[in-house]
């Protein structure tokens, strides 16, 4: 009752590459190999049908988004964010037990969403399901799904969340994507840039004329922890596949991975682990309702 | 709706982080009315714990996987029991993901459908493209590919992994299960959605489930982390009656 070697192995690579993202102080470094090339055909969709008159949406627009992608390039850092003192401070903290052979577990690691978490570094393949009224983003990994209500506006009395508000509309061939109400509970990159409930970020996404690239530009702004609004870039290419591989995220936790781990908050320690057995005693996954750690690290 | 359903939803619409004032209602879809029809937020009439054939009958097991389950059903109140991985967050697969407590959206186009599901930011897509599904490794979810018939969507899926079960007491399936599901909008606006397991490792004939779901419009499907509920002493799935 258990995976093939190949499905284990490629596990095991999926989950290690991501630790190993971690572990590692090498800057804008891309996930090479294991990743079909790109589709030689267009977009998928590119020449669908028009779409209703709704508004926002001119009558004739071919859709612009639907169909299977995949990140172009995992990229997991982002270099230059204009930190506060503060948050420096913070953020050499966490450089320093990296650096000390540490693992670093964020909101991404302990199996947590967090919309920028899939605008920031996201891997393999993703989903668009382009409707008249909103667009759906379903992630592989981290694995979550985005909804983006178009021609709407945020709510009044917004509550926080990982995933935030967002709203979109379309500028000409560029799909703009305002997004608030975060929680503060993830961080922007592998290293731990921090973020706050201030959070407010701007997407713009732009499909290439030929069809075979989707540019991301992704603006984030949030004085609690920056001295100014940054933009990174990443994008997609269509995706070979017509099926997503999945990221179960809650089959990591492993017993040996704690002894050299840097909580970056406490809500991240792992409530279930998995145990290797010994000898006849079978592997097994215990979970335990949390208790408040003394060796707190919460900012 | 018996005491236990009306409170299960009562609990999702009171949840307040996942209802937001003002959001638009379900979209529609971008051209296929069929699929439109289906679109919008649903949430389960009646939560399995242990599955029964629509018949009511008991699933046509083998006597091995019979035994298989009569163990699995004797270790359900062990708070360690392995067989069950969502105790640990992981995915309940497909069809299981169908039949628990909580809420799912659907979301189309001419090209994809997409299950995006309350527990714990799962989501699965359907390919619509009448290609045939190209499995590589065994996953939760499988590799549906679905097809109209009619007004009904017909969804087959292969290439689910045998980690997953059918239902919360252990039911078990092979790598091999053949699942058919069957979704088509009742006279009453209810989803009627029917599930057939054919599953030769496991099962002597091929059985089916009828499952139906009510929309609910109110609720917003959002963030969930399961973890989160361990932590809290919760289960990871909230409690189904056998």
């Amino acid at each position: 009752m258990s995976r093939g070697p190949l499905a284990r192995a490629l596990h095991a690579a999926s989950c290690s590459l991501a630790l190993f993202s971690l572990a590692l102080p090498v800057i804008g470094a891309a996930q090479e190999g294991g990743f079909a090339p790109p589709d030689a055909e267009p977009g998928i969709g590119e020449n669908g049908p028009p779409r209703p008159d709704v508004p926002g949406i001119a009558p004739g627009q071919p859709r612009k988004l639907t169909g299977m992608w995949e990140i172009e390039r995992f990229i997991f850092l982002i270099p230059d964010a204009p930190m506060l003192p503060a948050t420096k401070a913070l953020y050499d903290k966490q450089l320093a037990a990296m650096n000390s052979g540490q693992i670093l577990y964020t909101a991404w690691t302990s199996c947590r969403p967090g919309a920028p978490s899939a605008m920031v570094m996201p891997m393999n393949s993703l989903a668009v399901i382009e409707g008249d009224r909103d667009i759906t983003l379903s992630f592989e990994e981290p694995r979550m799904t985005r909804r983006i209500r178009l021609n709407a506006q945020h709510p009044a009395d917004l509550a926080p969340s990982y995933m935030g508000d967002s709203v979109g509309h379309w500028e000409g061939d560029t799909l703009v994507i305002d997004t608030i109400g975060f929680n503060g509970q993830f961080q922007l990159d592998s290293f731990g840039l921090p973020t706050s409930p201030r959070l407010h970020t701007v997407e713009r996404l732009t499909k290439s004329a030929d069809g075979k690239k989707v540019t991301i530009q992704t603006t984030f702004e949030d004085p609690e922890y920056y001295s100014a609004p940054f933009t990174i870039e990443r994008a997609w290419i269509p995706h070979a596949d017509r099926h997503q591989f999945e990221y179960d995220c809650s089959e990591n936790p492993r017993e040996e991975e704690f002894a050299h781990t840097y909580f970056v908050q406490d809500l991240y320690r792992p409530t279930c682990v998995r145990y290797e057995g010994k000898g006849l005693d079978p592997s097994r996954v215990l979970c335990r309702r949390r208790e408040q750690g003394a060796d707190d690290h919460e900012h | 709706m018996t005491g236990n359903e009306t409170l299960a939803r009562g609990a999702w619409m009171l949840a307040g982080s996942l209802i937001l004032a003002g959001v638009a209602p379900p979209a529609a879809a971008a051209g296929d009315a069929r699929a439109d029809r289906i679109e919008g937020t649903w949430m389960p009439d009646r939560y399995p714990g242990r599955l029964l054939a629509e018949d009511g009958s008991a699933p046509p097991l083998t006597p091995e996987a019979a035994k298989l389950y009569a163990d699995r059903i004797a270790a359900h109140d062990d708070p360690d029991r392995q067989y069950d991985r969502t105790r640990w967050c992981a995915g309940p697969g497909i069809p299981r993901i169908m039949f628990i407590p909580y809420p799912f959206e659907i979301r189309a186009d001419e090209d994809l459908i997409g299950f995006i599901y309350a527990w714990y930011r799962w989501h699965r897509v359907v390919d619509m493209s009448g290609r045939e599904p190209d499995p590589i490794l065994p996953q939760t979810m499988g590799y549906p590919v679905g097809r109209w018939d009619g007004d009904t969507l017909v969804i087959e899926t292969i290439g689910t992994t045998d980690e997953t079960t059918l239902d919360e007491f252990g039911l078990p399936h092979s790598e091999d299960m053949v699942l058919t599901e069957k979704l088509d909008l009742l006279p009453d606006g209810k989803l009627r959605a029917t599930y057939t397991i054919d599953d030769a490792a496991f099962y002597t004939r091929p059985w089916t489930v009828e499952m139906t779901y009510t929309r609910v419009p109110e609720v917003v499907v959002g963030d969930d982390v399961c973890p989160d509920r361990i932590a809290a002493g919760e289960p990871a799935v909230r409690s189904m009656q056998p």
